[in-house]
């Protein structure tokens, strides 16, 4: 019984899922019937997931664009493998993707354009530092994407504005995380707003955006009450705000009290007893 | 054997004789075999402890060997409950259920491992969203996977019959944690395969795995 003589849908395909993409060029430089097996594979990947990878062989910068169809989830953070028309293949041809992480790319704003069109089961999309996105693209998608989006991360996407961010929240009210950290132009109003149009938030990242006061989390206290971690890291808000919510069991990761004073308590507590 | 006082219990149990004895000795003679280590034993003298009559259904292998085996363990392959349900076969019935296409001794280590695995949870459905991984084969599939190539190749087979997914999971796991981190000519000396490129077509393949420069 030899590797090669086991069914090829059903089984080889099950374990080329298992390898890594080193192993897929390696296994299909193999002999005719492996280079076929990895190829074959490609259509029916459901999971790619290529983050950090700063090269990549020719060989599956061309062939994977050209053959994947079958993606799920589709992540290429830190990475500059494929150029902007190769993704826009990718998402063109994956009308399946559920997840799409592109954070710390550099690609143009129309990149996400066949996104709106072609992908109508995406629950996760990550663009983290992706200074290249626009407001109008923030609007397009919330124009014409519909209401499927449950993960969002526009930290440090420096080129929308807070009305776009509201506008996208709006429409999409099965969000259940929303990391809007580093972003200068988000203001209080934003926090309200996201209160309101969120019923299911759970997690919400504003850590260092500058412009958000006590006033805007007393506010979304009030109004999200489903919300389970919070981080205003670099946030100018206190305890007269923030207590509120650790009140409700809300995980916040700046701490109750500043790290001198918990340093001063920990000290207190072992001094030596003295007699009276 | 290894641990003398978990083999004599077991000795002690078997020879009490009846459908318990009898199953526990092939369990004892199994693990034997199998040179089973004292943690080992004992997870399979537990297991054992709560055996209570089950009813039976009989596997006939491809080259005639009948195996009886408790049907709740058989049901672990959805081949086998899909024949049971579609037949209507009582649980009581002393029909055979037969599987041509598994031979009498990949059958033995089918049941064998079902059996070890019959209280398991029914395995979850692939996560899509998931790298999938192959670092979490327990040290008993381990064990019991260390066989030859064509007996490997045989079990994924049976299992893909048999449609019993944890086991071609494991199975796969292990094919591809034999292919991972090699270069194409080690896995063609691990799998004995022939390199039927031809040196243009090699040299061709070998330039489109070389790594592109940074963009």
């Amino acid at each position: 019984m030899h590797l090669l003589d086991l069914p090829g849908d059903d089984v080889i395909l099950k374990i080329i899922d298992y390898l890594s993409p080193q192993d897929w060029l390696n296994f299909r430089c193999v002999c005719k019937q492996t280079y076929f097996l990895v190829h074959e594979y490609f259509k029916y990947m459901k999971y790619l997931d290529l983050s950090h990878h700063k090269v990549l062989p020719q060989a599956l910068c061309q062939v994977l664009p050209q053959l994947c169809h079958s993606l799920k989830v589709f992540k290429i953070s830190n990475s500059k493998i494929f150029n902007d028309e190769c993704i826009k293949t990718i998402i063109q041809n994956n009308h399946n993707l559920n997840h799409l992480d592109l954070s710390n790319s550099n690609l143009k704003n129309g990149t996400l354009q066949p996104l709106v069109v072609n992908c109508k089961k995406l629950e996760k999309i990550l663009l983290k530092n992706c200074v290249w996105l626009t407001v109008g693209a923030i609007e397009i998608l919330a124009f014409h994407f519909p209401d499927t989006i449950k993960v969002a991360d526009f930290s440090g996407c420096t080129g929308i504005s807070e009305a776009s961010i509201i506008l996208f929240v709006k429409r999409q009210p099965k969000l259940i995380s929303l990391s809007l950290s580093d972003l200068s132009c988000l203001q209080d109003e934003t926090l309200v707003k996201i209160s309101q149009f969120c019923p299911q938030l759970m997690y919400l990242n504003i850590s260092r955006c500058c412009r958000i006061t006590d006033s805007g989390i007393k506010k979304f206290a009030e109004y999200c009450h489903t919300v389970r971690t919070l981080k205003v890291d670099g946030c100018e808000v206190s305890e007269r705000s923030l207590s509120w919510l650790r009140s409700r069991g809300v995980w916040i990761d700046k701490p109750q009290y500043p790290s001198y004073l918990l340093h001063r308590l920990n000290q207190i507590q072992t001094w030596p007893r003295t007699q009276l | 054997m290894r641990c003398e006082s978990c083999s004599d219990v077991f000795h002690h149990r078997a020879k009490q004789g009846g459908e318990e004895g009898s199953f526990l000795l092939n369990i004892f003679q199994t693990s034997t075999s199998a040179i089973c280590s004292r943690a080992t034993f004992i997870e399979n003298f537990q297991r054992t402890n709560t055996i209570h009559t089950m009813p039976n259904i009989k596997l006939q292998s491809s080259d005639g060997e009948t195996f009886e085996v408790d049907v709740e363990i058989a049901k672990c392959s959805v081949t086998i409950k899909t024949m049971l349900e579609d037949l209507g076969m009582d649980e009581d019935d002393e029909e055979v259920v037969p599987l041509p296409n598994v031979n009498s001794a990949i059958l033995r280590k089918v049941i064998q491992w079902a059996t070890y695995h019959k209280d398991d949870p029914p395995p979850p459905e692939d996560d899509d969203n998931k790298e999938k991984r192959t670092d979490d084969i327990s040290s008993w599939d381990a064990d019991f996977l260390k066989v030859d190539q064509g007996t490997l190749f045989e079990l994924i087979l049976a299992a893909n019959y048999l449609d019993i997914k944890g086991l071609l999971d494991v199975t796969c796991k292990t094919v591809a944690n034999m292919i991972k981190g090699k270069t194409p000519e080690e896995i063609r000396k691990t799998f004995n395969i022939k390199n039927d490129f031809t040196p243009s077509e090699e040299e061709q393949v070998r330039k489109e795995n070389e790594w592109c420069e940074e963009k």
